[in-house]
Order: structure tokens, then C-alpha cells, then sequence
């Protein structure tokens, strides 16, 4: 492992660098209507470099490159090896881990040997992702209930870390993993930078994790995955769920929502998000819907997260509590009252462990 | 001057304690704070759960209309918090015979002092409750709010169509096609929305600047004589496009011509059933800046 120690202009000149190298996206703040955001975009011009805003969670995953919201299933385009736009390795400047922790459930549904998703597949070969982190816990953030780390991910080689409390110094570290190496030039360029000490990186994250342990006081006690049998017919999902608007919302900014929907555009097979949080997702053609209300709906959704997927992928969550579906909900129903209600209802029934 | 949240989340606090004793119902909607995330929310709750009437709050960031949630319980007697603008929608439902008004409980909020970030509350013309069963808070005098306020930069209606053309094409493209708009808004309660007819088809599946532009104008196209003008649809988008300018311009087009405000009374007739001969017929596609 390598720690470098840079302050705001060396940062710029790493990724400078890096922009050189790689088709570089990062998150940046606009304003769009009556809302402040932060979205990932593709950075054109290493002009654009400074204005990149790491300090809050963007609004947006990397989610929305790899598993766009429509995309044509080109099967002849598959064959093609050079695909215009992404002719260079795509390098993701400023994920979260929680997000990074997506696009490995991401991969453990679409990389799947037997289910091989080939227009993923395409999409998610050649993409790197550097880390990032600092000591604002993002709002209503419960990822660590869920057993993602703050501070690191194996999906990122590197990891950046932020005090901003000491801006205006060397304030930002940089954490490169052991065996990882970036191209020439990028390396050319750390080998200029300080070093850091880990001990001071140590200890800044400590206190950072103390600091996080304090301001979340969700805590999910019963073992995943949740107990289907019990949980589909002995817990209220009506009156957790009653303020649901049914807008799937929810589903569109969450990171780890795959379900999408086939449709045809003359003869070209496209697909697009699809929200089972929609009257229509499980309507048939006769009319019959197995789901016809909106409690049945998040019923669905939350034991997909939380009993299902954990039970088909070694129990692995299918949420990473970043807590965007809390925050873009139009009227902010939180998804750990509802968690609360089924955990409650298993520890009740014995099941919780 | 408006009441202060405090003074109405209290009035609130004690209104509802009283209702509890006094009232036989089945169902509250109040707001309330989260428990975890602190935001405010809908609280609907069944009469024979336990309530904290503390837990009840209103405050600058009471955005949801409640009037929406009565729309999937009418067979339940309820009781509801409404601002005046909630108030407008169930009087426009009671109107439209849509829901029984011997079902309704309905505590008014007297001079609202208005919701953060909510562009409708600058142009707000009722800031009483229009229809109401009990009262919080001390009305505001009619002079001070009810003024015909229509010369908003906000509508863009002395723009150039090319211009309005261009605004509107940018805003829509970044529709994610959730709909929590149409969701949102309480005069929005078809039981099958155009958005998902498949017979005809109106809207493709898939994204596009065309479907974008479709699916708001033919939104808009059906809110004339509907839309209370509460910008609901604004506060629910996850994308803040600003489609109320559009509502709102028809909103105070129907004012200016016909002197037609929907949700006033609960015996009001319709926009469209209201016709007579000495109607203006302006066209209500024209604007000033064409």
C-alpha cells in the first residue's frame, strides 16, 4: 500500500493527469429547477477539473453509466470490439463506498456465469473507480448496519480521503492499494508527491467512524436474510407504508435497483428502468394483479433487499443503506421505519436470529 | 400577518387531542417529523393505535397534501390536517361527488404562513380554509392575500413561444418518467391515467425528449379547471422541473377570463360544465408573448 499526502493543487494535477489517461467522470453541483444537486457527469475538459464538488453524496451512482435507464440491446453491436464512446477505460473520481459496494451486487447479478448479461457485461469491463470519503456522514446514511465499510472497498484501487477541517493544508490522502499500478504518467506524477503517515490517516478515521457511530441511531437487530415466511404475512406493511405515493422515485436513485423492462422500438429490443413499486409492474394482460396494492408492493421491495437477494447471494444485502430513497422520497418515507417493523415482527416471532 | 408554525403546531396538538375525545372516526392524517431521518412526513394512523399527539407537528416543510391520501381510504371516516390549499382540493373532490363529505373530519389551517421553496405560495390567493370542520390558528384578513396575481416572471407568458419552446424542451429532458407529479397532485385521481393506456398507446416506453414533452403537456392540457394551484406536482419532482409555471399560467387564465377558481366551494360547478353564451373565447393557447 501506498499513502501520498496532497493538498487542493496537487489534487488538480492528479487528475489532470488522470484525465489524459482515462475518459474521467466526477461528480459535479448544478442547479436544476428549484433544487441545488450533485450528478456525475463526464468531464469534457481538464478546465472543467476544479469545479468538480466532492463534499456531499451526489444524487446520482455511477449506476447511471453502467445500467443506463434505456439503452438499445444491440446484439451486432456487441461483436464490434470498439465501441466509440468507450474506447478508453472509464475511471469513476469520487464514489462512495456504499456505491462501490452496489456495483459489486451489481456484478454478483449480471456477471453471473449462468446469467451472463453481455450489455452489462460491456458496460462494466473497463471502468475504475477511486474511492472517496470524508467526515460528513451522508443524511440519512445506515450503511453500516449493513455491514459496508466507510473507508474502503475492494472495487477501488485507490481511496481518497478528505479532512476538512484541515483545508488549505495537505488535507487530502491518498490510499493506493499494494500491486496496484496506475499508467506511466500517473505514476510519474505521485512519485512527486509526499508521503503520508498512516498513523495520522489511521486515527483521522477513527475518529471519523466514532463520529458517524454517534449520529446514526438505526440499528437493524434480526440476522439477514429476514425471514420470508414470517415476514410476508406477519408484519403491518400497511401502516408503515401508507404515505407511498407509488412514484418509484425510490427505485429510480437507488443504487442496487436492476429491474428493468423490454420494449420494442420498431425492431430494435431496448430495455429501460422499470419500479416495482409501479401499479402496472405486475399487472397481466387479463387484468389480474398479483399485487394490487401499493403495502403488497413494498413488501416486494423491501424483502427483495432484504430477504431474497440475501438469500441468493451469501447473504449479502441487496441495499447499501446510502439513504437516497429517504431523502428523493416526495414524501420522505424511510425505509428503516419500514425495516424497523418487519425486524420487529421477526424478533417478536423468534425468527431474528 | 400569518401564524407562526409553532403557534399552529400547537393549536394542532390540542385540536386533535379534543377531536380524539369528542369525534368518532377511523383514520388521522396529520404530519409528523421521522423518526430517523427528521424529515417531515404524512402520519396516517388508525384511530385504535396509540398516538402521541406531541409526535404531530407543522412547520415550513409540510409539503405533502394530505387531501391526496384521503382519495385511498373513502370508505373510512377521516380526520385531516389541511392547509388551504389541501382545503381547495377537498372541496373540488366534494364537488366532483367524489368522496362523502359526512366522511370527513377536516381540521383547517387558518392564515398559513406558506411552505419553503414552494413557488405556488407566492402567488397564493386562499390562505384560509375554504371548507372546514374545526379551526387552527387566527384567519387572515381576505384583503391581504386574495389579489389576482398573475404578473409572475414565473409563468414566462411575455416570453417569445421559440424562448418558452426552448425552456420547456430543456426542463423535460431531465423527466425521469416517474410521475410522482401526476402522484403528487391531489386533482390528479383518474383511475386509469392516459400515461398508462396501452389502448391507444399515448406515451412510448423509453425516454425522450418527444415523451417528455407529451407526457407534461398532456398533463397540463388536462389541469384547467382542476389544479388548485398548490404546487404539489413541483415539490414531489426528483428533478426539480419546473412544470407548475405551466399549470399555474391556465390556473390564472381560467381566473382572468372566466373568473373561474376551482375548489372553492364544495357546490361549485365545473370549469367546463359552467358554460354560457357571454363566456370570452380567448383561446387559451395564446399568450402575451406571441
Amino acid at each position: 500500500m501506498r499513502l501520498k499526502k496532497l493538498n487542493s493543487k496537487d489534487l488538480i494535477g492528479l487528475l489532470e493527469v488522470l484525465f489524459a489517461e482515462y475518459n474521467l467522470i466526477a461528480p459535479f453541483k448544478v442547479e436544476q429547477g428549484r433544487l441545488n444537486r450533485v450528478l456525475y457527469r463526464f468531464i469534457r475538459q481538464d478546465t472543467e477539473i476544479p469545479a468538480i464538488y466532492l463534499k456531499e453524496l451526489p444524487e446520482t451512482t455511477p449506476k447511471n453509466f453502467i445500467l443506463p435507464r434505456d439503452e438499445r440491446l444491440d446484439f451486432n453491436g456487441l461483436e464490434q470490439a470498439d465501441r466509440s464512446d468507450e474506447t478508453r477505460t472509464r475511471l469513476f473520481f469520487g464514489v462512495r463506498s456504499c456505491d462501490l459496494a452496489a456495483i459489486e451486487l451489481f456484478d454478483d447479478v449480471f456477471l453471473d456465469e449462468d446469467y451472463l448479461d453481455p450489455f452489462y457485461e460491456s458496460r462494466r469491463k473497463s471502468n475504475i473507480f477511486i474511492g472517496y470519503s470524508n467526515q460528513i456522514l451522508p443524511p440519512n446514511n445506515f450503511q453500516k448496519e449493513l455491514g459496508i465499510d466507510y473507508f474502503d472497498h475492494q472495487l477501488a484501487p485507490a481511496f481518497l480521503y478528505e479532512d476538512l477541517e484541515a483545508r488549505g493544508r495537505d488535507h487530502y490522502y491518498l490510499k493506493i492499494k499494494a500491486g496496484f499500478e496506475f499508467p506511466g504518467a500517473v505514476e510519474n506524477y505521485l512519485e512527486e508527491l509526499k508521503t503520508g503517515e498512516n498513523d495520522q490517516l489511521e486515527a483521522l478515521l477513527s475518529d471519523w467512524e466514532a463520529k458517524f457511530a454517534q449520529e446514526s441511531e438505526f440499528e437493524i437487530k434480526s440476522k439477514l436474510p429476514f425471514s420470508e415466511k414470517i415476514a410476508f404475512n406477519q408484519v403491518d406493511w400497511q401502516e408503515p407504508t401508507a404515505s407511498c405515493l407509488g412514484c418509484g422515485v425510490c427505485t429510480y436513485y437507488c443504487p442496487t435497483c436492476f429491474c428493468f423492462d423490454f420494449f420494442w422500438d420498431r425492431s430494435t429490443k431496448n430495455r429501460a428502468w422499470d419500479s416495482c413499486m409501479f401499479s402496472v409492474f405486475t399487472e397481466h394482460a387479463s387484468g389480474h394483479n398479483p399485487r394490487e396494492e401499493q403495502h403488497q408492493r413494498w413488501r416486494q421491495r423491501l424483502l427483495h433487499k432484504f430477504s431474497y437477494h440475501p438469500q441468493n447471494y451469501g447473504g449479502k444485502p441487496g441495499c447499501v443503506g446510502c439513504g437516497r430513497c429517504i431523502y428523493k422520497c416526495p414524501v420522505n418515507l424511510d425505509i428503516r421505519k419500514v425495516i424497523k417493523a418487519v425486524d420487529n415482527s421477526l424478533i417478536e416471532g423468534g425468527a431474528g436470529q | 400577518m400569518s401564524n407562526s408554525y409553532k403557534e399552529i403546531t400547537e393549536d394542532l396538538q390540542e385540536m386533535i387531542k379534543l377531536i380524539y375525545e369528542e369525534e368518532d372516526f377511523d383514520q388521522l392524517l396529520a404530519y409528523s417529523r421521522g423518526m430517523y431521518s427528521g424529515l417531515i412526513e404524512p402520519l396516517i394512523i388508525s384511530r385504535d393505535s396509540e398516538i402521541d399527539f406531541k409526535r404531530i407537528e407543522f412547520t415550513d416543510k409540510a409539503y405533502q397534501m394530505l387531501s391526496k391520501y384521503l382519495l385511498k381510504n373513502r370508505e373510512l371516516k377521516q380526520a385531516v390536517v389541511a392547509k388551504p390549499c389541501d382545503t381547495r382540493a377537498i372541496a373540488f373532490y366534494v364537488s366532483e361527488n367524489i368522496i362523502d363529505r359526512d366522511n370527513l373530519i377536516i381540521i383547517g389551517i387558518n392564515g398559513c404562513p406558506g411552505i419553503e421553496g414552494n413557488t405556488a405560495c407566492d402567488e397564493c390567493d386562499t390562505k384560509n380554509p375554504v371548507i372546514a370542520d374545526y379551526y387552527v390558528g387566527e384567519p387572515l384578513p381576505e384583503e391581504e392575500f386574495a389579489k389576482d396575481k398573475t404578473d409572475l416572471k414565473y409563468l414566462l407568458s411575455k416570453d417569445k413561444q421559440a424562448t418558452r419552446k426552448t425552456h420547456y424542451t430543456k426542463e423535460f429532458m431531465r423527466c425521469t418518467q416517474c410521475y410522482a407529479c401526476r402522484d403528487a397532485c391531489p386533482v390528479c385521481y383518474c383511475d386509469h391515467c392516459f400515461v398508462e393506456s396501452n389502448q391507444p398507446v399515448w406515451l412510448e416506453e423509453g425516454s425522450g425528449p418527444e415523451e417528455d414533452m407529451v407526457f407534461h403537456l398532456m398533463r397540463t392540457m388536462h389541469m384547467p379547471g382542476r389544479c388548485v394551484n398548490c404546487g404539489a406536482c413541483e415539490m414531489a419532482c426528483p428533478e426539480g422541473i419546473e412544470m407548475r409555471s405551466l399549470t399555474s399560467h391556465l390556473y390564472h387564465q381560467a381566473r382572468k377570463y372566466f373568473d373561474y377558481r376551482p375548489g372553492l366551494s364544495p357546490d361549485q360547478r365545473s370549469l367546463f360544465s359552467d358554460y354560457n353564451e357571454e363566456d370570452p373565447e380567448p383561446g387559451f393557447l395564446q399568450q402575451e408573448g406571441d
